[in-house]
């Protein structure tokens, strides 16, 4: 008996399972009366670690090695049955190509696309094959051999890398047309050109900086502790005291951008006319949080002291809408900015609910 | 006709553009009819707003703003996209509309804007 099944030695697991197969059930007849030709190809399939499937007869019997499993995932058994069934879902697709292996013609496919069922449910997958007819001695074809590597994993990387690059597209767009309305607007409130090169280019940097901590999270958020930091950064002068305390938290990309511009600004102006302009002055930094998606509230404040008296401004820049309406707008709050005698007083509140992506 | 200034809508969702859309609008001889940050807002302006002109950024957060096109279109106020994309990104009943590129410039918007406007109004406006 082990005579008659001596070609399948050394095939692994499907080698035990197709000498164990009730063959004389089906039109191939029992095993050791088998044609030399699908003795030689079974016995070189199962020796084989690339996924490998022959089909053969008119009836196109399936015999499988064990490197083949993964392509069938959790199918009914394949061994023994026609390949028309147990492909049912993509014969139509592939119909023409064993067709052709049939008649004496290989075809090499890459990245084939089919939509397969194997795990109880339809799923795209790409397969890069080779179906070669099996002649016998005399060059009769009377099978097929199907050598078969699955591409899915690879094709799917290609397709992410690609949705990633249109992404990015999206956002450098987005990015350089804020950055000329930036431009555009520094340049309109600036009194002298010269003013206007240097705010401009902290804005710049400051917008820069959020980038930097976005992309460390492929642009989906940032911690809030660390844009506030950034953004004050560039303005430790020495004069006057920075406090910052917050619990942490996540600012989605747009908020973390617009909030760095935001205390870029009220940075510049207490540098410039407020608390970080003496020595005494101080200004705290803070947020409070609450649960996430609830109607909690989130609320930023940035209060000064300790600096000259302040007094309201008289025209309003660019800076302060920053401050003011864009971040309202961004963060879907309300915003206090209180030009208090002994300090400017700005809080930004909202909603938990609203620290979260633009939809 | 003469004498009387256009009224511009603006649906865009990043509020320094539109910010900088209103600086733009005013100085080339326009008034802002209404600013709309999302979609819901768009639509709801985009029906009841008295306005000659709307410009529509193509994209408001991850929706399209072709609905409140849609609005406009069949109230017969002329309108333009602003996008980053090109206009092959628009969809058949849109295919024909002026699409203002981002980044643009004061210039482009005058051209734009005069070329929407038509003969309906003279901007004052120098490029």
């Amino acid at each position: 008996m082990s005579g008659d099944t001596a070609f399948l030695d050394g095939g692994g697991e499907m080698a035990a399972a197709i000498r164990g197969y009730e063959w004389g059930a089906t039109p191939l007849g029992p095993i050791g009366a088998w044609p030399v030709a699908l003795k030689t190809a079974v016995g070189m399939m199962v020796n084989s670690r690339f996924p490998k499937c022959i089909v053969w007869g008119p009836e196109l019997i399936t015999i499988h090695n064990d490197a083949f499993r993964s392509i069938l995932g959790d199918k009914p058994p394949a061994l023994g049955r026609p390949f028309n069934e147990v492909w049912s879902e993509v014969w139509d697709e592939i119909a023409p190509i064993a067709a052709k292996a049939l008649a004496g013609e290989a075809t090499f496919i890459e990245n084939f696309p089919l939509t397969i069922n194997r795990y109880g449910h339809p799923e795209e997958a790409w397969f890069t094959f080779c179906y070669s007819p099996i002649r016998d001695e005399s060059g009769r074809v009377l099978g097929m051999i199907d050598t078969v590597m699955e591409t899915t994993g690879q094709m799917q990387a290609e397709r992410n890398s690609r949705l990633l690059n249109t992404e990015l597209a999206h956002r450098m767009k987005n990015t350089m047309a804020m950055i000329a309305a930036i431009a555009s607007q520094t340049f309109r409130s600036a009194e002298t050109l010269q003013q206007a090169q240097s705010v401009l280019s902290e804005r710049i940097a400051t917008l820069g900086e959020a980038h930097s901590l976005l992309t460390q999270s492929s642009w989906s958020s940032a911690p809030i502790q660390a844009v506030v930091e950034g953004a004050l950064n560039p303005h430790r002068s020495g004069l006057g005291t920075l406090r910052v305390a917050g619990p942490p938290l996540q600012l989605p990309a747009d908020q973390a951008m617009t909030l760095a511009l935001a205390v870029n600004e009220l940075a510049t102006n207490a540098v410039k006319y407020g608390s970080l302009s003496v020595e005494a002055g101080e200004v705290a930094i803070g947020w409070t949080t609450g649960r996430p998606n609830s109607d909690d509230t989130f609320r930023f404040h940035w209060v000064e002291s300790g600096g000259p008296r302040v007094t309201k401004p008289d025209r309003q820049g660019f800076g302060s809408r920053l401050v003011e309406r864009v971040m309202a707008q961004t963060f879907h709050g309300e915003v206090e900015l209180d030009y208090r005698p002994e300090g400017l007083r700005y809080v930004l509140a909202t909603t938990m609910a609203h620290i979260a992506p633009r939809e | 006709m003469s004498g009387l200034k256009p009224r511009v809508l603006i649906v865009e969702d990043e509020p320094i553009i539109a910010m900088m859309l209103e600086e733009h609008l005013l100085d080339a001889g326009c008034e802002v009819a209404g600013t709309a940050q999302n979609l819901e807002k768009g639509l709801v302006l985009a029906g009841a707003t008295e306005m000659d002109l709307a410009i529509l950024d193509m994209i408001l957060g991850s929706q399209p703003s072709f609905p409140v096109a849609d609005i406009l279109a069949a109230r017969g106020i002329p309108f333009m996209f602003a996008s980053g994309f090109g206009s092959n990104s628009l969809p058949e009943e849109h295919r024909g509309q002026l699409v203002l590129h981002k980044p643009f410039h004061y210039p482009d918007l005058v051209r734009s804007l005069r070329l929407a406007l038509g003969s309906r109004f003279t901007l004052e406006a120098s490029v």
